[in-house]
């Protein structure tokens, strides 16, 4: 393979990994950075997404209403989580950890299987994925691998959709009120009855974030298991802390505004999926997208913790 | 706190803007030792009340409850229009989120007009309103809230509270802003 063939190899099936991990870490960054609460339901929120996405392509439904419903999943993970914090007055990680594994453990006794594969599928993006393979073949007759131009362009559009809605809502007067609750260490400027609404809010369009990232790497991966969600929480934080880092080291500012947060996540994306992506090409079998997350958060987190300490502090 | 040891100053007109009947207060789980039994009081519009008692005699507690931050455990208190009460912590740096912009403080109150229009529009008014108190944080309405200074953060959180309603200070706040009329109150274990 030539240098060229490995270099769009590298960068189409980087692009490709970064577009799931960009709205994982996204959904991190408002459920665990600007909403404050430690969320582990992200895990459960990304199998459920996934799960729905797969079942709803199964079933023949148009692919917006597939991505839909997996963004409803999402939402009403989050909503059980706060609700079972709210009125049950359990604990935020208790909350959180309950719900996860009930959604994980559950999800195949929903739907009634533990796997569900979509290459079989004929749909909207599966045709897609055809020209894309016509075209690759036009550009590169000898590769053994398939670039994905017209993929990329749609999940990357979805990517730049999610973020510059992310960004417009939490500069909202609405949005500044979840971001208060994540940042003060007392938030009494709102009224108490009104902070779990927010908090709420937060946890819905977070989990529904990473409920999308589910249902994307579902398309990508090419079907659902089970599994696909354990320690998705892990690589939505290497990414957000590595994307914090670059950037705060850029504008040497302990805080980032909205739009630099979403730019960090972004920035944090792509460069683990590159360097996920370069791994694998060196022939590392060992190589595991989250083990690799687990040894890139601890790195990071040691080095953030002297550089930026609130970076460190995650929870 | 059975009996509110309050030096009643009436200035103004006698009507009514708070209405304590028989207020009782325990913290959850601590109902055998109230924080607060059985206190009445009325405060009139225009009143200046002072608080007085030992470190842990409630006071702060009374007025977190007359703010609505607390839940009565018996008793009734009630606000009369105009007053909106807001309690603002002793500790008001930490009510402020370092992560915040100035101008979004005073956005997160709707303390500035036009909350909803363009962002101009907005930053024009936040504009006017910090130059009406002449803090000097007119033209750092893009600060984030770490890089102010402590008082600088006092005043801002007092602005974005004051936005909301009237503001309850607790006795350190009454020697930060020493051109209110609550200057003066802050004798030690005073609210």
């Amino acid at each position: 393979m030539g240098a060229l063939e490995t270099g769009l190899f590298l960068v189409d099936s980087s692009l490709f990994n970064a577009a799931g991990f960009f709205l994982v870490a996204l959904g991190v960054l408002v459920s665990i950075r600007f909403t404050g609460f430690p969320d582990l339901t992200v895990d459960g929120s990304f199998t459920v997404g996934a799960a729905l996405y797969a079942m709803s392509v199964k079933a023949g439904h148009p692919t917006p209403f597939n991505f839909l419903l997996a963004l409803m999943g999402g939402a009403l993970s989050g909503s059980l989580t706060c609700g079972i914090n709210h009125w049950l007055r359990i604990g935020k990680i208790i909350s959180s950890v309950i719900v996860m594994l009930t959604l994980i453990l559950c999800t195949p006794y929903v739907f009634g299987v533990s796997t569900i594969g979509l290459l079989a599928e004929t749909y909207w993006l599966a045709q897609v994925a055809q020209l894309d393979t016509t075209i690759s073949r036009a550009i590169l007759p000898e590769a053994y691998f398939s670039l994905h131009p017209l993929i990329l362009l749609i999940f990357g559009s979805a990517c730049l959709a999610a973020a510059a809605a992310v960004i417009a809502f939490f500069r909202s007067a609405l949005g500044i009120q979840v971001r208060y609750l994540g940042s003060a260490q007392i938030p009494s400027l709102l009224a108490p009855e009104v902070r779990w609404k927010r908090q709420l809010v937060g946890l819905c369009i977070g989990n529904s974030l990473v409920a999308l990232g589910g249902a994307v790497e579902a398309e990508r991966a090419g079907g659902f298991n089970q599994s696909m969600g354990l320690g998705v929480l892990l690589v939505g934080l290497a990414i957000l802390v590595l994307g914090e880092s670059l950037v705060k080291g850029r504008v040497r500012r302990d805080f980032l505004g909205v739009g630099e947060s979403a730019v960090a996540v972004g920035l944090g994306a792509l460069a683990y999926s590159f360097g996920i992506q370069v791994l694998l090409s060196l022939n590392l079998t060992f190589v595991d997208v989250r083990l690799t997350a687990t040894g890139l958060l601890v790195t990071m987190l040691a080095v953030a913790a002297r550089r930026h300490p609130n970076s460190a502090h995650l929870f | 706190m059975e009996n509110m040891g309050a030096a009643h100053d009436v200035t103004a007109h006698y009507d009514k803007v708070i209405v304590a009947d028989c207020l009782s207060f325990a913290y959850p789980g601590r109902a055998d030792t109230p924080i607060i039994k059985n206190l009445s009081f009325e405060v009139a519009e225009g009143e200046i009340v002072r608080i007085d008692g030992r470190n842990g005699a409630g006071k702060s507690t009374l007025l977190k409850i007359v703010a609505g931050d607390l839940e009565l455990t018996g008793g009734k208190c009630a606000i009369f229009s105009p007053v909106a009460p807001v309690y603002l912590d002793q500790n008001a740096m930490a009510a402020t989120a370092d992560g915040l912009t100035v101008f979004e403080h005073l956005h997160l109150a709707a303390a500035i007009e036009g909350s909803a229009g363009l962002r101009r529009k907005r930053i024009v008014s936040a504009r006017k309103l910090l130059m009406r108190f002449g803090v000097d944080l007119e033209d750092r309405l893009d600060s984030f809230l770490c890089e102010l200074s402590g008082g600088q953060r006092q005043i801002v959180a007092l602005l974005t509270v004051l936005a909301r309603g009237t503001a309850i200070l607790n006795e350190a706040h009454c020697e930060e802003f020493p051109g209110s009329d609550l200057s003066g109150c802050g004798e030690e274990g005073s609210d």
